[in-house]
């Protein structure tokens, strides 16, 4: 009978999760055809919790609907519909078509487009860095010439072999900007601060002592360089007799061909810049760049977020570099000086900020306008003027980055980025809320995960834990135990050792003596990623939310480690990465409704007040799917009204089965919802058990009121 | 032995410069938590200011004592005008979410350097040194008095600007704002004031160790990079923040560039010296003498 009903209780379990991940599936099918957030939706989802019972033909139904859409072209090949996409569409059909559309057809401005287009490559692997991740490369020139010199030795030393042919070399070379970069990277973004720009920075000079070496002339043909780059382009000097010609053909290609060429790369390398940005691993970088540790706690590994964004930067800067050898000169050497190659790498920094560091268009923008201004407006004021003005370039662009770092750190595009929202803002405020849909109960419900679980009933537990900062015990043999299903509170006067203890259970610290238990596991020592990925969350006293990113997209963030799809499949958007993304998004949702925020979704974080912005930490903690959900002081700061708000939320996690620990000052609070409380004075543990024991207890109000209210008190 | 004990001094000698320098931006970081990408071109606008004071063609031709107390007074404005145009306007900034300062000190060195080509030319001057021999000897161990002069005043200066630091209420007041601004300026403390302070004296800094390596090796517009760098490389290894970690980092890196010439490393010392910041990146990130940084959460 025992085991019977043991069976069928675990089958309903099984049965109830089924039911959730298929309505979070229909979902976001629903959402991607745009059916959600339309009052008029088509109904299946606004009913989907009702024909839960019926789950396998409400699937079949849908199965055949998307059948038949996808039957349809339009449905299988989305249409490119944001005014950035239509503008960038047009923008690539123009630059395509223009060489056919002049009949004068000038080589050399169509030289300096194809200069354009690289400079906004390079810039753009940059942006991946610098403006979404917050790391600064100052040594962009190395990978340039890193991608230069892989097409320039390659074709020439294997003339006829395999690696010398051009494209073979380009994949090379921009296999060869990868290693560098993971080379450079690794060491450099170990630890917080600015060392990957002192790291790029410094290795500028060392590799051009390699490039100019005596030692590698056998390689790098040291000053001279590499002439005589064998490159698919006909001939470099004659100007293409014939506009169209089929590509990749023994006859070579003119170089009109190859601009086609560069256009699509510019392109293809554009579009999957916007895949990384606008997937996870984007939001895991720009979390990063914002607040580590709050990154780091929502299982965001910051270190590989880093590096990757690195590798991907050093790779389009090479592929950039091995395109521009080709295309203009067919030669590459190591120029006069390191300096030249320290300007270079600026110059692109200065494209960066004045485009608009963190923006899709801005590497574009800042490629075509500070170029134009090098390249042009220099030149023709100082022929206008009989001005020295060439010899103060540098000068002019770095004035020119300083105004924009100071007055527009948003650079161009972030201008007009800002009016737009500045718009959308005052339409909001006009129009009051947007009608919200109605979100399946399955969504809104948190989750306690239920895999990988083991541990019995004490689902954390310190033994004999001691924590101690230069001789001060700030935590002293501290052993508690925390039991599945429960709340259970932790208190004791400032400075009693409240927050470290939870920065030592979360894998912030390292404890010196004693252990750590979480679900079965010993802990203590193991990197804040592992204990978020053992299903640990939690919240921040002093609020770590990441400002500049939407409501929505910091819980999406907290979902991170709850998808498969990694970097590359997230560049190019495989099914499973949209998938995943869809469904990211809709659980976000769901959890904003669930502590009551989803009407502000689409705000900055920044923008919340702060009672909301505890919310907003607690719907990403829960994002975690958490066994165990940390809050620390989440009473802070929030009036009496809040509080009792805030005591509904716990008790409504604690319903879900998810296990609450928390922190607090807040006595109503604390007593209203504990079922233990454990009270922590001087770093030891001085009493411990329910809400009633707790305040029956004398030391603990001699630890709050001193030893003489206990006598005043006749306790 | 005998040439491999010259590399030590001579190591020595050069660490003097560097001791200087990563003492320069360990003093700006403790107050501002960035680091000065102009601090080694302040250096050759120093280095530079004396020349013009001191050559007899081509410069003025006073006497060096004058020289040298003009190009300290223009090496500590130049330091102060960077404060001002590029770390003053950013306002009230967390230097690790926020990237300007980086670009904004790099900028300015690279103005520096294009400025002073402008005036000055590409071609590197001479300076003479201000002792050039032991009472009649040219050298000792074959070394140069005017490298002797780097060792002596580069350590005596950080060992006096040590005690300064830890004796006096001026430099419980750097500490206390390298600490916590906030509760220093709550304290009384004059944290703006403290700022100008670091980068003045980090300008004045770079001033002496312009005077010193003038003589040493040629004045140009691109001095201040590499021996900037360097000198970075300098303060993380000793431990960035640390007055005494800036001296012992000077004096290692100093060591180490010299022995990498003495085995051979020709054009890939500078190389080593960069592996060498690599390396303690990996294994000690808060270099020799710095304290971890435990973060407040």
């Amino acid at each position: 009978m025992g085991f019977l009903d043991e069976f069928r209780a675990a089958n309903k379990d099984a049965q109830a999760e089924r039911d959730r991940r298929r309505a979070l599936k229909a979902w976001a099918r629903a959402h991607a055809r745009g059916a959600v957030g339309r009052p008029e939706g088509n109904g299946d989802v606004a009913t989907m919790p009702a024909e839960e019972e019926k789950g396998d033909r409400l699937e079949a139904v849908s199965g055949e609907a998307a059948a038949e859409q996808a039957r349809k072209p339009e449905a299988r090949f989305k249409v490119v519909t944001s005014p950035g996409g239509i503008a960038f569409s047009v923008l690539l059909f123009l630059l395509l078509i223009w060489p056919f559309a002049l009949p004068a057809f000038n080589r050399s401005n169509f030289l300096e487009i194809q200069r354009i287009l690289v400079f906004a490559i390079i810039v753009m692997g940059l942006n991946l860095i610098a403006g979404y991740t917050g790391q600064l490369s100052l040594g962009q020139k190395i990978f340039v010439l890193i991608g230069g010199y892989s097409v320039g030795v390659l074709t020439t030393e294997f003339q006829s072999g395999f690696l010398g042919n051009h494209w073979i070399a380009l994949i090379v070379a921009t296999l060869f900007g990868m290693l560098f970069g993971a080379l450079l990277g690794l060491p450099a973004l170990r630890v917080k601060g600015a060392y990957l720009s002192i790291v790029t920075l410094a290795f500028v000079p060392i590799f051009y002592v390699a490039f100019n070496s005596q030692f590698l002339k056998g390689i790098f043909n040291a000053a001279q360089g590499i002439s005589d780059i064998k490159t698919p382009i006909g001939n470099l000097a004659r100007p293409p007799e014939r506009v169209v010609t089929f590509p990749f053909t023994s006859r070579g290609m003119t170089d009109y061909d190859y601009y086609i060429f560069v256009v699509i790369m510019f392109g293809v390398l554009f579009f999957l810049a916007r895949n990384i940005v606008k997937s996870r691993w984007g939001r895991g970088m720009t979390a990063v760049r914002e607040s580590e540790i709050a990154a780091k706690s929502s299982g965001v590994r910051v270190y590989k977020v880093k590096v990757n964004a690195f590798m991907i930067s050093a790779a389009y800067a090479s592929l950039a570099g091995a395109m521009l050898t080709t295309f203009t000169t067919g030669q590459i050497s190591p120029e006069s000086a390191a300096a030249v190659h320290i300007r270079d790498s600026f110059v692109y920094v200065v494209m960066m900020i004045i485009g608009g560091t963190g923006t899709l268009a801005g590497p574009l923008v800042g490629a075509a306008s500070v170029h134009a201004i090098r390249q042009f407006l220099i030149p023709q004021v100082q022929e206008a003027f009989g001005l020295n003005l060439l010899s103060w370039t540098t000068t002019i662009l770095a004035v020119l980055a300083l105004v924009s770092v100071i007055t527009a750190p948003g650079g161009t595009v972030g201008i007009f980025n800002d009016r737009r929202e500045r718009a959308k803002a005052r339409q909001r405020r006009k129009q009051g809320d947007a009608p919200i849909a109605r979100l399946p109960e399955a969504l809104v419900r948190p989750r306690v995960r239920t895999t990988g679980v083991t541990g019995g009933d004490i689902v954390m537990e310190t033994k004999e834990m001691s924590k101690i900062f230069g001789g001060l015990r700030a935590n002293d043999k501290v052993s508690i135990a925390v039991k599945r299903g429960s709340v259970h509170s932790l208190i004791g006067p400032n400075g009693s050792g409240k927050t470290t203890f939870i920065n030592v259970v979360t894998g912030v610290y390292t404890p010196e003596e004693g252990e750590v238990w979480f679900g079965g596991d010993r802990i203590d020592g193991k990197p804040a990623f592992v204990t978020v990925e053992k299903g640990m969350g939690r919240t921040f006293q002093n609020l770590q939310i990441w400002r500049r990113m939407t409501v929505l997209e910091n819980v999406m963030v907290g979902l991170h480690t709850r998808a498969k799809a990694g970097f590359v499949a997230n560049m190019v958007r495989t099914p499973l990465a949209r998938r995943e993304e869809a469904e990211i998004k809709a659980r976000a949702m769901g959890l904003l409704q669930f502590v009551g925020l989803e009407k502000w979704a689409e705000v900055p974080a920044g923008a919340l007040p702060y009672g909301p912005q505890r919310y907003l930490e607690i719907a990403r903690a829960l994002a975690l799917d958490p066994i165990l959900c940390i809050l620390d002081e989440p009473a802070a700061g929030l009036n009496p009204a809040e509080v009792r708000d805030l005591m509904g939320v716990i008790r409504r996690i604690k319903e879900t089965g998810i296990t609450v620990f928390v922190i607090e000052h807040h006595m109503d609070l604390v007593m209203g919802v504990s079922d233990e409380i454990s009270v922590l004075d001087y770093g030891k543990k001085i009493a411990e058990g329910t809400p009633a024991e707790v305040q029956a207890n004398e030391r603990v109000i001699e630890a709050y009121l001193g030893a003489e209210a206990v006598e005043h008190a006749g306790v | 032995m005998e040439r491999f004990l010259q590399a030590i001094i001579q190591g020595l000698t050069s660490g003097g410069v560097y001791a200087l320098i990563a003492l320069a931006f360990s003093i700006v970081y403790m107050t501002t938590r960035v680091i000065n990408f102009a601090q080694g071109e302040v250096m050759m606008i120093g280095a530079y200011v004396y020349f013009f004071m001191v050559a007899k063609s081509g410069g003025i031709g006073v006497s060096w004592p004058l020289a040298l107390l003009v190009a300290l007074v223009g090496a500590m404005l130049v330091g102060l005008v960077v404060h001002l145009i590029s770390i003053a306007p950013l306002g009230k900034f967390d230097p690790n979410t926020n990237i300007g300062w980086i670009l904004t000190t790099l900028s300015v060195s690279l103005i520096l350097v294009e400025v002073m080509r402008n005036i000055a030319g590409e071609q590197a001057k001479r300076v003479d040194p201000i002792v050039s021999s032991f009472g009649g000897k040219k050298t000792l161990f074959t070394i140069e008095p005017k490298q002797y002069l780097i060792l002596i005043v580069g350590v005596v200066l950080a060992l006096v600007l040590e005690v300064i630091h830890s004796k006096t209420q001026l430099g419980r007041a750097l500490r206390a704002t390298a600490h916590d601004k906030a509760t220093a300026s709550l304290m009384g403390i004059n944290t703006g004031f403290m700022v100008r302070y670091s980068f003045a004296l980090a300008g004045v800094l770079g001033g002496i160790s312009g005077w010193l390596l003038a003589p040493v090796i040629f004045v140009d517009p691109n001095m201040g990079t590499l021996v900037g760098l360097t000198a970075f490389v300098a303060a993380v290894v000793g431990g960035i923040g640390s007055t005494r970690g800036a001296l012992v980092g000077g004096l290692t890196i100093g060591v180490v560039e010299s022995l990498a010439r003495w085995a051979g490393a020709g054009e890939w010392t500078s190389a080593m010296v960069f592996l060498t910041l690599i390396l303690i990146l990996v294994l000690k990130p808060t270099g020799i003498l710095g304290e971890a940084l435990i973060e407040k959460v």
